[in-house]
């Protein structure tokens, strides 16, 4: 039964520089299924972050239509808008930026509630409060303490308390562990797969770790400049990754382990500008594979089932080194 | 035993900062011999003390609030300890540079990359400001950049061929040891490849010793031949790539395979190390990762030694004096 909490159809967003129209998000689709974690990986600079932006609204798009929950959210203003954030939230890269250094924990955590006037009694916001930082693994004894005190394991954990506080349906995770140590990281990935059982949330999991993601997400979609490059389940995209991209990034992942003998494709250069990109294949300029067809762009098409890639040459390439 | 030709030798190396606060420990009595055109990992946590270390071995602690003593420090013969300021000016650079994390705020914004790489050459060798420009222009090439590229500024270029630049300035004066304190972190994984593909070249062509910095196994694994594992200012594991990889002992170093996610497969359970790294201002007594440790018993609150495994290979943990005591890893192997 496919029951989707999230749809995104040709999302797009280009922003006017005074060097041309740069195409931070470029025509993409992504489903998201209820209780599911669909992993956004790329570089800096692709446009997984500003997807995420897009979708929760915080930027407005060019194009497009995003449908949450059945309503096609696209067009909503502020007040529609305001009613259906409480069931999508936000956890933020940077812990250390994105806490209020002026308020408590404990009043960062209250904010949702006291701002959508879901509890009104302060000792019922207390208890909430107290609850939710029990159910992060905050020790209730950091009550008052200010996120200046605390190391970035505890700050994100005050950001997820502070993002489950309205029991949303769904939120975006933009790289929750990228600035923690392994050890913590650890403990934020175990907490955020625990919540999502608990409280049957669905996850958008931005990162450009690739171990991560394949160890959190059910579903892949690897982006490259603006485009969604290929699509697939977790284990299908590792096992048999069909875009040259996807090649190259999974062979350039560190493996923690001696005598692995892994192909390494290393891709030449650098991520092109997004400013004004031209009719060919975006990763033509750094593709070991590029022919004559490749100044064409390429469709992101279904290879197998529920596998989509966007390569003219997906076929050709499909038993070449890459996978694991 | 045949001695060992070393390009450093530290003995009991002590580093604390004494503010405000009270004295902050960062290194306690770290030891570390490195062979020449060895490369060693140093592999730790936030606040491990991996980057004091360095610094101290280019004797750039501040002093004060630092307080630096070692029992030796001596890098390709020279006594460290005992040089003038004005020979540690020509000591960095020559015989020992480092390359910084983040290579967006370590070049200098107003001068073009080819004055500062050509400033590190007209420094440290006796030539004129044309032909260190001519060198600093094969060094940018030698890196993978294009020369003409060496009138732009910082801000033209991108954070891995910043990191290159970075790279270039620091083997300008080819230097005996190489210091790299987690060169790629910021960078994303295609061009980490490329950088540390880069850092290999180099280091084989030039035959430099490397210290690698960095919290990634994964990274350890590829450009390693020896590794010390850090935890709260000193090493809990030290041992060759094979003994730390396939024959782990410490439980600290169990806990870092533990955390990381097992990309063939999906479903194994994260294990993260509980509670936090220790407050450096007050560490704990005995062995300093008793309370995080699950084999920890009464014994480990009060001492810890070292204990050889075989000639490469020690660690800082007594639990293993008590019979037949192994880590959990070691029945999976």
């Amino acid at each position: 039964m496919m029951d989707p909490i999230l749809e995104v159809k040709n999302l797009t967003k280009h922003f006017k520089t005074k060097y041309g129209l740069l195409h931070a998000v470029d025509g993409i689709d992504l489903t998201l299924e209820r209780g599911k974690t669909l992993g956004l990986v790329g570089e800096s600079g692709c446009g997984k972050s500003t997807t995420g932006r897009l979708i929760l609204k915080l930027i407005e798009p060019t194009t497009g239509q995003i449908i949450f929950d059945g309503k096609d959210i696209t067009n909503y203003k502020n007040r529609a808008m305001k009613e259906i954030r409480r069931d999508m939230m936000f956890i933020f890269q940077d812990p250390y930026s994105s806490l209020d250094p002026r308020k408590t924990v404990s009043q960062i955590i209250s904010e949702p509630i006291i701002a959508n006037n879901i509890l009104k009694k302060s000792s019922d916001i207390e208890d909430r409060v107290t609850e939710l930082m029990t159910t992060v693994g905050l020790a209730e004894r950091l009550y008052n303490t200010y996120p200046h005190e605390l190391d970035g394991g505890r700050r994100q954990r005050i950001g997820i308390a502070r993002a489950i506080a309205m029991e949303p349906k769904f939120i975006i995770c933009d790289e929750p562990v990228s600035a923690l140590d392994v050890s913590i990281q650890a403990q934020i990935l175990n907490l955020l797969k625990e919540l999502q059982r608990k409280l049957g949330l669905s996850y958008i999991f931005i990162t450009h770790d690739l171990s991560v993601v394949n160890h959190f997400s059910d579903d892949i979609a690897v982006m490259y400049l603006g485009k969604i490059v290929e699509r697939a389940p977790a284990e299908e995209l590792f096992l048999n990754p069909l875009h040259p991209y996807t090649k190259a990034l999974l062979s350039a992942i560190p493996v923690p382990e001696l005598d692995v003998k892994m192909e390494r494709i290393l891709i030449k250069g650098e991520i092109s500008s997004p400013i004004n990109p031209g009719e060919e294949c975006r990763f033509a300029k750094r593709c070991y594979f590029c022919q004559d067809i490749c100044m064409k762009e390429p469709k992101l098409l279904e290879y197998s089932p529920q596998h989509f890639v966007a390569c003219h040459r997906a076929e050709e390439l499909k038993g070449l080194e890459g996978g694991l | 035993m045949k001695e060992k030709d070393l390009i450093l030798d530290l003995q009991d190396l002590y580093v604390r900062f004494e503010v405000e606060d009270g004295v902050v420990h960062a290194v306690n009595g770290l030891s570390l011999q490195i062979e020449r055109g060895k490369t060693l990992g140093l592999v730790g946590e936030t606040g491990a003390g991996k980057t004091t270390t360095a610094l101290s071995l280019l004797r750039l602690v501040s002093e004060p609030p630092g307080v630096v003593e070692c029992e030796r420090l001596i890098v390709d013969g020279k006594d460290v300890m005992a040089l003038s300021q004005k020979e540690l000016e020509s000591f960095r650079g020559n015989d020992i540079a480092m390359i910084f994390q983040d290579p967006m705020t370590a070049l200098n914004p107003v001068f073009t990359v080819g004055d500062q790489i050509a400033e590190t050459i007209a420094i440290h060798e006796n030539i004129s400001q044309t032909e260190a420009q001519k060198k600093a222009i094969d060094m940018l090439e030698l890196v993978g950049i294009q020369g003409e590229r060496a009138d732009e500024y910082p801000h033209q270029f991108s954070g891995g061929m910043k990191q290159r630049v970075i790279i270039a300035i620091a083997l300008a004066c080819q230097p005996r040891l190489l210091i790299a304190d987690e060169p790629t972190t910021a960078l994303d994984v295609t061009i980490q490849a490329q950088v540390l593909n880069l850092m290999r070249e180099l280091r084989d062509h030039y035959k430099t010793s490397m210290i690698m910095i960095t919290h990634d196994l994964g990274i350890v694994a590829q450009i390693c031949d020896e590794v010390a594992v850090v935890y709260a200012g000193n090493i809990v594991e030290y041992g060759t790539l094979q003994d730390i990889f396939n024959r782990t002992k410490h439980p600290y170093t169990e806990g870092l395979f533990n955390s990381l996610p097992n990309i063939r497969d999906r479903k194994a359970e994260l294990n993260p190390i509980k509670g936090l790294m220790p407050d450096p201002t007050n560490l704990p007594q005995g062995c300093p990762f008793h309370p995080r440790c699950p084999y920890a018993d009464e014994k480990c609150k009060e001492e810890q030694s070292v204990k050889w495994v075989s000639d490469t290979h020690y660690i800082r943990c007594i639990a293993y004096e008590r019979e037949g005591f192994h880590i959990k890893l070691e029945e999976k192997r």
